[in-house]
């Protein structure tokens, strides 16, 4: 039985006061998420640099759910104007976003701490 | 007090709390009796075997005196007034406390007689040859007009024998009869005066109340009905959430009957509880049946369609209290206020509520939704009435008709019972959605069984595909294991033979379930059957090429090995898992899936394979198998895929199967 997905949105500043946008996800994601999570990167101000996914009240994340998270880093990848970053991941699917290969259009962090100081190491 | 507005005010009710048309089926007290013009000096009662009409002229005369009640008072300079015209219209303006007398020959030996008096406004006191036999409300000046009652009671034998009976009616009307052409009197058009035996009387009191409730409890037994027929509908059909809409405003609906009914039955007095559950359940029933339309149009939850249903939650119950005021006794009936607030709310509630949801169902027709059609027909006929009232509203507003003659007018023309056009209108919805739902039943039926047999042949084309996936293997002991998590799966593997007597061997993964991950499985493995090469990196870019530009249809997991007979190995991996060997994870560098992005190139990892080692390519079926929503995990692998593949899928499948889940396993021969 799947839960709903359900996406916040909130901003953060780094340690040199940079604004940073939260997208924080809860739930369930499958393929059932896909207005819920990619609504919520389209709404995003046109202006938000940095860009956090945060997953630490996600349970479950199924194969489609992993192609709806591909498909906004492929849209983000693409416009290039965009940095993102991604935390909250349990071990399990850190291993199956490294195994997919999102960690290259995405830095894995473990915790908001270490994916702010993430985005602050970025140029 | 709420007893009245739901008699007397139900046009408007109705209109405003539209869709539930049955809301205002308590309107159907609301009848015009016909009357004849006796002569309330002397009527005729002599003939006393059967009730006996008193007629539409009694004598009347403002003020309050107790001796007007004995039979001896000299009443012959009382003015004698007409039953069906507004006090107000013949001279007696703004009066509140009035009494009536009427005489009627009975035979001298005339006993056990009653009375019957039906839909008396105000507060009432009644006497029969002197002796009070019955009365309610309060005399104290500005009694209650608001209590619609009807009443039977039984002449004592003591104040008969003289061969004339006296009836004298003492009422208080609170200050009402100023107000234009409604209402009409503590004894009115709509009321009935009847004098006879008293089983004749209780007879003609029984049937009264059957006529007056018949067509409510023929429309609250179709209600159930369809209420039934929808619960069945929501439990058997649970992934479609339309039914649910419909059961929740079916279940208003019905709850709003009962109350009604109730209310009708047993006089209740308005309270606050009464009153919310009223406005509740009448507010549940309209916004229920446009959630249903908008579930059965396919229409998107948008912000302002919740706007709009938070509005319509607002603009009902506001209605329902504005009627309320309407009719309080202080409450001039052509004050512009008042008016102006119906009319305003009138103006907003019937396209909001009748209208729009109309309009979706043409619009949706229109694109041949054929559930548009058979939907628009109960919508149709329940905005026909709408209008029909609204226009009735208008026309008694700006006074080309009567509040009389719009009153009848919402009456069918049956005289055998009291009906009114709006029961007519619900029980034709209710027929209107029982045919609705068992003809979009059918339909769905139908469609289903063709989907299943439909389903059933990919099932076996699926079967076919991978049952070829098997080839053999001289020199490999080859096990693989395949378990759907539904009728079709999205898993897919395959085994070919390379002419140096290696073997290539993949697992992979389509994104979703179901016909379109079915599809793609057949067509990946169709280009993989053409593969002519064998080197793992070369099959997973072509694969890629073969899917890219496929649209929104996911992405494809693949991890393709080649194994030679030498024990050497190499495999390549584009998102897919990583193989196993003795528990072992052979880590391969995260690459995109398939079908995502041109010109990935695909690293190749090289190995060894010894004799009696057993290497295991799975899907992500085995470790994200969950229960209690844990998931089986990468670390049980570890112990798992010493196992053989069958034993490693059974695992997977205790533990909980969500996914499909492919085993592959290579052993040296």
């Amino acid at each position: 039985m799947q839960t709903a997905t359900r996406v916040t949105t909130r901003t953060a500043s780094t340690a040199s006061s940079s604004p940073v946008t939260i997208l924080s996800f809860s739930g369930d994601i499958s393929s059932a998420s896909k207005d819920a999570v990619l609504g919520a990167y389209h709404g995003l101000d046109g202006a938000a640099s940095h860009v956090l996914l945060d997953f630490t009240g996600v349970d479950y994340i199924n194969s489609s759910g992993i192609a709806i998270i591909i498909q906004m880093l492929l849209e983000a990848g693409k416009a290039g104007t965009q940095t993102i970053g991604i935390f909250g991941l349990t071990p399990h699917f850190q291993k199956v976003f490294t195994m997919v290969g999102i960690n290259k259009y995405a830095a894995l962090h473990a915790n908001e701490a270490a994916a702010l100081a993430g985005v602050q190491e970025q140029p | 007090m709420f007893q009245s507005i739901l008699r007397r005010s139900g046009i408007r009710f109705a209109l405003l709390l539209l869709l539930a048309a049955f809301a205002a089926s308590a309107a159907s007290a609301q009848h015009s009796v016909e009357h004849l013009a006796l002569d309330p000096h002397s009527v005729n009662g002599l003939a006393l075997g059967r009730p006996v009409h008193l007629g539409a002229r009694w004598l009347a005369h403002e003020g309050d005196d107790p001796g007007w009640s004995q039979p001896g008072f000299d009443d012959s300079q009382w003015r004698v007034v007409k039953l069906e015209v507004p006090l107000a219209l013949q001279g007696m303006k703004g009066v509140d406390a009035i009494w009536y007398r009427l005489h009627v020959r009975i035979p001298p030996t005339a006993r056990h007689l009653s009375l019957m008096l039906t839909r008396t406004e105000g507060s009432i006191e009644i006497y029969a040859n002197g002796a009070r036999i019955g009365g309610w409300g309060s005399m104290n000046p500005g009694g209650d007009r608001s209590i619609v009652e009807s009443w039977t009671g039984a002449i004592p034998d003591s104040v008969l024998g003289s061969g004339d009976l006296t009836i004298a009616i003492r009422a208080r009307i609170g200050n009402i009869t100023h107000q234009g052409d409604f209402p009409l009197g503590p004894l009115g058009v709509q009321s009935e005066e009847l004098v006879g035996p008293s089983p004749a009387i209780h007879n003609a009191s029984s049937l009264l109340g059957f006529r007056d409730l018949t067509s409510n409890w023929t429309n609250l037994t179709l209600v159930l009905l369809v209420l039934l027929i929808t619960t069945a509908l929501a439990l058997a059909v649970r992934n479609e959430p339309e039914y649910q809409a419909l059961l929740v405003a079916l279940a208003g609906q019905a709850a709003n009957q009962i109350l009604i009914l109730w209310g009708l039955i047993f006089s209740t007095p308005i309270t606050l509880t009464y009153g919310i559950f009223f406005l509740g359940t009448a507010a549940v029933w309209i916004i229920g049946l446009i959630e249903f339309v908008r579930l059965i149009l396919g229409i998107r939850l948008y912000r302002s369609l919740l706007v709009y249903y938070g509005l319509l939650g607002i603009v009902s119950p506001l209605a329902s209290i504005c009627e309320y005021l309407y009719w309080l006794p202080h409450h001039a009936a052509n004050d512009p206020i008042g008016v102006a607030v119906n009319l305003f709310i009138q103006v907003i509630g019937v396209p909001a509520t009748a209208g729009l949801p109309l309009l979706a169902l043409w619009v949706a027709w229109k694109k041949r939704n054929r559930d548009a059609l058979l939907l628009f027909v109960p919508l149709l006929i329940n905005a026909s009435y709408a209008y029909y009232t609204f226009g009735l509203y208008l026309l008694r507003i700006f006074h080309v008709i009567t509040e009389a003659t719009s009153l009848a007018a919402d009456y069918t023309p049956v005289k055998a019972f009291n009906i009114a056009w709006n029961e007519v209108v619900s029980f034709a919805f209710s027929v209107a959605l029982l045919v609705f739902l068992v003809i979009r039943t059918i339909r769905l039926a139908r469609y289903r069984a063709r989907a299943a047999s439909e389903l059933q042949a990919v099932k076996t084309l699926q079967g076919l595909l991978l049952a070829r996936s098997n080839q053999a293997t001289p020199g490999y002991a080859v096990e693989t294991v395949y378990r759907p998590a539904s009728e079709v799966g999205g898993d897919f593997f395959l085994v070919l033979p390379a002419p140096d007597g290696s073997i290539v061997a993949i697992v992979g993964d389509v994104s979703g379930k179901g016909l379109l991950a079915a599809m793609r499985v057949s067509l990946i493995l169709g280009a993989l059957n053409r593969e002519t090469s064998r080197t793992p990196s070369e099959v997973l870019s072509r694969l890629n090429q073969v899917l890219l530009g496929q649209g929104d249809m996911g992405f494809t997991t693949a991890c393709c090995v080649r194994v030679e007979t030498n024990g050497n190995f190499s495999f390549s991996n584009a998102g897919h898992l990583n193989p196993y060997i003795d528990g072992q994870e052979i880590e391969a560098p995260g690459v995109l899936p398939l079908g995502l992005k041109p010109d990935q190139s695909y690293a190749t990892v090289t190995g060894h394979l010894d004799p009696g080692q057993r290497m295991v390519l799975l899907s992500d079926g085995v470790p994200e198998a969950r229960a209690k929503r844990q998931l089986l995990g990468f670390d049980k692998l570890l112990e798992l895929t010493r196992l053989e593949a069958a034993e490693i899928a059974d695992a997977a499948v205790n533990f909980g199967q969500e996914d499909d889940i492919t085993v592959l396993s290579v052993v040296l021969a």
